[in-house]
């Protein structure tokens, strides 16, 4: 779980653009005016410092404002990624994904949601709409987490499912999400349905701010 | 992971009935499919907690508990505050303790209606529950066992001991087997050995009791006396082999009554001798009363039938008129349908009575008409008929309504008329033609009670009216942290075939309760066709109360007191003495004046014993 939002955050943050080029792969129009570049047969964004490419069917950006792009994937050996919208905004330091999100890794097997969130700054993630997975075998409502301590609240309804171990997890009231801490060490779980006040407070509120900016 | 198949196996051998799915969080376990769901969830370390309202689900249904937690390394299950359903039976534990072998429940209690088993252990296996060391309760006993097995509708106990005693064990039941028949509410004992104050009444094989019922000792004996002795048995059950202990289907009857006192008008002796049976769809009563009568100078005998036989749908009876002294009978088809609303009832009968002899055939029943409720009110009412036709006679033909209105249970009204038509010729059909109308009002403290009845008799011989009865009757009653009090007048008047009054008759009568202390008095007072007194007597009882169990006693007092020859006319005491089985019953009425007490004078000696 940790990986896949650790992934996420990975390929956004690198689009800070001191460490970004982006290549067109036809037409690159630049509007005087506005000062708003449009690649409209679209075109690869590079993360330098990562050594990580996107390919864009329709790129806009405007120089340390925003980048706009469609259809967004990267397809290595390793890493299938894809969007059908990704907004960024260095200054905000947020990004959006929209209208479809799916990822593919060694380790995340079929990720897929409606929508992503990642607060760079907070190092917040958050996923909604028939958020779900194939490995860890998981759905849920929505999904946020605070990547970089390990925590994990998956608000209902949820499912997760552990083909190994015979056992399915499951949550269907909206007001009661579980709570997943990962050791960052061992890697051990430890799940509640008692989220702790100040957790549920400062978590829950990137849920409300991932709905203002749908 | 074997650990998990450990978790799973522990429940999937309880068998409960509900859905544990719609609890916020939802553990499923694959195979075998198990489920642990709760308000809160938490997995910490090896330890996995299902609070704030837990459940586990099993192939067969569902346990609730407060909290279910079962470690990973040591394997353990607990549950604290369960309950749930067993093979029909409402189940609550404090604790259930679970491992890889067994799932415990410690202390539970299985409530089934009125019945209930608490045990201090219950090993669940699959459909089944073993208990140890229990102890059930039925309405009408009390179990101890040291093992039993339940198994859907039907508990299963070895070693058995109980009791109808509502404390202590002075009349109790042992057994090696009892099967507990609960679709049937029977009682099956094996190898029983029923005392009484320690002393084998009997040990049969094999006995049958009914578990809502009180066992059946009637006690036969009788001891009496009343202007002579009477003794003997009455139904004392012949116990036949191949039957159950306390269900039999023959009694027999030797009683002599009258026997000794002085020589009076009117003294009968009798000596009554019977065999009932009663098994299956058959009822059947042989009985010879051979009797004889002192005119004054010398005896009058006769031997009166006592025969009764009643195999659906026939029925036959052979008895005796006291009035003429002869001999009646009758043979008589008859069976009821019933239909929707409908019932009916037809007949055919052959009947030797002292007015007729001759046939007789028709219908009787009635019709309920749909109730009708509106809030509190509430009215119902039903269509009563008959119709008799007879070969030498024009029919007869009876019919009317009863009606009641309810309002909640402040107020209800009922009224009846009921009409004839032609005259009826036997006993079987005879109907009086009536008018009844009944008032009750009552809150929680009080209540209030009126009635009229207005009857009219036919004669059986010529057909016409015998006569009339009037009766008028008020009560009242109410209750408060003191006790009760309640007050009664009831008037009583008979009248000729032409409304003239033959003679009338009033009670007045008084009662409380206070603390338990029972105080009655009662006016009797009657009077002839011209308005004189013939009977006034004031008759007063006392009943203290009974010492609920073991060693409780009491004395009650009764006196009657003649107000118009100014002399006692009756005086009692009865002493009923009660252990924790039987209550004992010894009592004495001295009848000085016949017509103020309204009853034969001479002594009169009773002894009864029952179970409580």
């Amino acid at each position: 779980m940790k990986r896949i939002l650790l992934l996420f955050a990975t390929l956004l943050l690198a689009a800070e653009f001191a460490a970004i080029s982006i290549e067109p792969y036809g037409d690159s129009v630049y509007d005087l005016a506005s000062g708003v570049t449009t690649l409209p047969q679209g075109g690869v964004i590079h993360d330098n410092e990562n050594d990580l490419s996107i390919d864009a069917a329709f790129i806009e950006y405007k120089e340390g404002e925003y980048i706009k792009a469609k259809e967004a994937k990267m397809d290595t050996e390793t890493v299938h990624f894809a969007a059908a919208q990704l907004h960024y905004q260095p200054n905000a330091k947020e990004a959006q994904l929209t209208g479809g999100v799916s990822l593919d890794t060694e380790d995340i097997k079929e990720l897929k949601a409606q929508n992503a969130w990642i607060f760079l700054e907070d190092e917040i993630v958050v996923l909604s709409g028939k958020v779900s997975a194939a490995k860890p075998n998981l759905s849920a409502a929505r999904l946020v987490s605070a990547y970089q301590q390990g925590e994990v609240l998956l608000i209902a309804p949820y499912k997760y499912k552990d083909a190994k171990l015979g056992i399915t997890l499951s949550g269907k009231n909206p007001q009661k999400p579980l709570y997943l801490q990962f050791d960052q060490e061992t890697g051990e779980v430890t799940a509640s349905s008692k989220v702790p006040p100040q957790v549920a407070k400062r978590l829950l509120s990137y849920l409300e701010r991932a709905k203002e900016g749908q | 992971m074997v650990k998990r198949a450990i978790i799973a196996l522990l429940l999937v051998s309880v068998a409960w009935a509900a859905d544990c799915g719609d609890y916020d969080v939802v553990l499923e376990i694959e195979a075998p499919p198990v489920t642990l769901a709760g308000a809160e969830f938490e997995l910490s370390g090896e330890q996995i907690v299902f609070s704030g309202g837990a459940c586990m689900e099993g192939d067969f249904g569902t346990l609730t508990a407060d909290q279910i937690s079962y470690n990973r390394q040591t394997e353990k299950l607990k549950a604290s505050n369960v309950s749930g359903e067993v093979s029909g039976w409402r189940l609550t534990a404090p604790v259930l303790q679970g491992d890889a072998e067994r799932m415990i429940l410690e202390n539970a209690r299985l409530r089934r209606g009125d019945t209930e088993l608490v045990a201090e252990t219950v090993l669940l296996q699959g459909q089944e529950a073993q208990l140890a060391e229990l102890q059930a309760t039925t309405p009408r006993y009390r179990f101890k066992a040291a093992r039993g097995q339940l198994q859907g509708d039907t508990f299963y106990a070895e070693e058995v001991w109980g009791t109808p005693c509502r404390c202590g064990k002075n009349l109790e039941l042992l057994a090696r087997r009892a099967e507990f028949a609960f679709a049937d509410e029977r009682l099956y004992l094996q190898r029983a050995d029923l005392r009484a104050y320690g002393v084998d009444l009997a040990r049969p094989e094999e006995m049958v009791l009914d578990l809502a019922q009180p066992i059946q000792l009637e006690f036969p004996f009788r001891l009496g006396y009343g202007n002579g002795w009477t003794f003997g048995v009455e139904k004392l059950p012949v116990m036949l082999p191949g039957e159950p202990f306390g269900h039999w289907s023959t009694h027999l009857t030797l009683l002599a009554s009258g026997l000794g006192g002085s020589l009076i008008e009117g003294k009968t002796e009798s000596f009554s001798l019977a065999i009932d049976y009663a098994k299956d769809d058959l009822t059947a009563r042989f009985g010879l009363k051979p009797t004889r009568r002192w005119n004054g100078s010398s005896w009058d005998s006769w031997a009166e039938p006592d025969i009764f036989l009643r195999m659906a749908p026939l029925q036959l009876g052979i008895g005796w008129d006291r009035g003429t002294l002869t001999s009646t009978g009758y043979l008589l088809l008859s069976d009821t349908f019933e239909k929707g609303p409908a019932r009916v009832a037809p007949f055919a009968r052959f009947a030797w009575e002292p007015a007729h002899n001759g046939l007789s055939a028709g219908a009787g029943g009635d019709v309920s008409l749909p109730q009708y409720a509106a809030g509190p009110w509430s009215l119902e009412a039903k269509l009563p008929y008959l119709l008799a036709l007879y070969p030498d006679a024009g029919p007869f033909l009876w019919g009317g309504g009863q009606v009641g209105l309810r309002y909640g249970k402040l107020f209800s009204l009922q009224a009846e008329v009921y009409r004839a038509y032609g005259a009826p010729r036997y006993s079987y059909e005879s109907r009086t033609a009536r008018e009844v109308l009944k008032l009750r009002a009552g809150k929680d403290g009080w209540w209030a009670a009126a009635g009229y009845h207005h009857s009219v008799r036919y004669s059986l011989a010529d057909g016409a009216v015998s006569g009339q009865l009037v009766t008028y009757q008020v009560d009242l009653g109410w209750r408060d942290e003191w006790g009760s009090t309640s007050l009664g007048w009831k008037q009583k008047l008979i009248f000729d075939s032409d409304y003239d009054l033959l003679k009338g008759g009033e009670t007045w009568r008084a009662g409380a309760v206070v603390e338990g202390h029972k105080v009655d008095g009662e006016w009797n007072h009657t009077w002839n066709s011209i308005g004189n007194d013939t009977r006034s007597e004031v008759w007063l009882t006392y009943l203290p109360p009974l010492a609920d169990c073991a060693g409780g006693w009491r004395v009650s007092p009764s006196l009657g007191y003649d107000l118009l020859t100014g002399g006692f006319s009756r005086a009692g005491l009865q002493l009923e003495i009660n252990d924790c089985c039987f209550t004992w019953q010894l009592g004495y009425l001295g009848v000085f004046d016949s017509a103020s007490a309204g009853q034969p004078e001479g002594h009169n000696v009773t002894f009864s014993l029952r179970l409580r």
